[in-house]
């Protein structure tokens, strides 16, 4: 028991929790807009976080660098992911009509 | 020991497919469909690779989960799109293609 | 069991299970986001069954999936929001 293993054991649990908490919003989140900010914690803290203690754990070299990538890409594409979809459901609103009382495209 | 957590993953990977097939096959809506049948590519992929499958997965990775439901989506716009796309805009439509 | 396996058991089911229920109803463009977080979980199963099982060629699966599945996301999206303007009254962007 070091204490890079207990550092990547650390990150691994703070990682999953952002992954639960980001599952549990997409299930109770009334809104469709505010289950779109349930992307956010995933992508941006969940998924660098596991490839930061898996990279934590395996030590330096390819196999670290590649899970880095892996966690750089997620956080990369998320945010945009995020913004592209909500284009889209403003998109399929206004092609519904603006009756629609289902909050703002904010 | 990790023979446990393996069966655990594909009995919960086998679910996770049996309830999106499930949930697919009892959508009517095509454009809807293809929304669930990405999500049923990454539920196989996840159940391939629980069976220590990586080269079945990854093909079904991009197979499944990418370019079926995208090839089901083309084709849905074209047909929906084409009877309209001729001068008499609204004569063209079919009673059954709204959703 | 190790505790990359196990974190690979509990986010499967409790990860991809909402996404599979969020998927299952609404409008099209309302599923998008569960298909997305559905694609970011998958990519945590991943490394941690190629962690836990001491398989190190399973990390590539992650990085397809990392590439691919919010490419789908995208082109999806933007053939959702296509679709929606060409059945709409004809609006702009």
């Amino acid at each position: 028991m070091t204490a890079t293993h207990v550092l990547a054991l650390a990150l691994l649990w703070c990682g999953c929790a952002a992954l639960l908490l980001s599952a549990a919003a997409l299930a109770l989140l009334p809104t469709p807009y505010g289950r779109l900010h349930a992307l956010a914690p995933a992508t941006s803290l969940g998924v660098p976080l596991l490839c930061l203690a898996l990279a934590v754990d395996a030590g330096a070299g390819r196999q670290a660098a590649k899970l880095l990538v892996i966690g750089a890409l997620t956080a990369v594409s998320g945010p945009v992911t995020t913004m592209v979809i909500g284009r889209s459901m403003a998109a399929e609103d206004r092609a519904a009509g603006s009756g629609e009382p289902q909050g703002p495209p904010a | 020991m990790s023979t446990s957590a393996v069966d655990f993953l594909v009995a919960v990977g086998l679910v996770l497919v049996g309830a999106a097939a499930t949930c697919a096959a009892l959508t009517r809506d095509p454009v809807r469909q293809s929304v669930l049948l990405s999500v049923l590519g990454v539920c196989l992929a996840l159940l391939f690779l629980a069976l220590q499958a990586p080269d079945v997965a990854l093909s079904q990775l991009a197979v499944g989960s990418a370019v079926t439901p995208l090839l089901f989506l083309l084709t849905v716009r074209k047909v929906r799109r084409g009877p309209r796309a001729g001068p008499e805009r609204d004569e063209g439509r079919g009673e059954g293609d709204e959703r | 069991m190790n505790a990359w396996l196990l974190a690979a058991c509990v986010l499967l089911p409790s990860g991809l299970g909402p996404c599979l229920w969020r998927a299952c109803r609404g409008e099209p463009a309302r599923r998008l986001p569960a298909m997305a977080l559905a694609g970011v979980m998958a990519v945590a199963v991943f490394l941690l069954t190629a962690r836990g099982l001491h398989r190190t060629s399973y990390v590539d699966v992650a990085l397809v999936t990392a590439v691919l599945a919010p490419t789908g996301t995208l082109v999806f999206a933007r053939c959702l929001a296509g679709g929606a303007r060409a059945e709409g009254a004809g609006g702009g962007d």
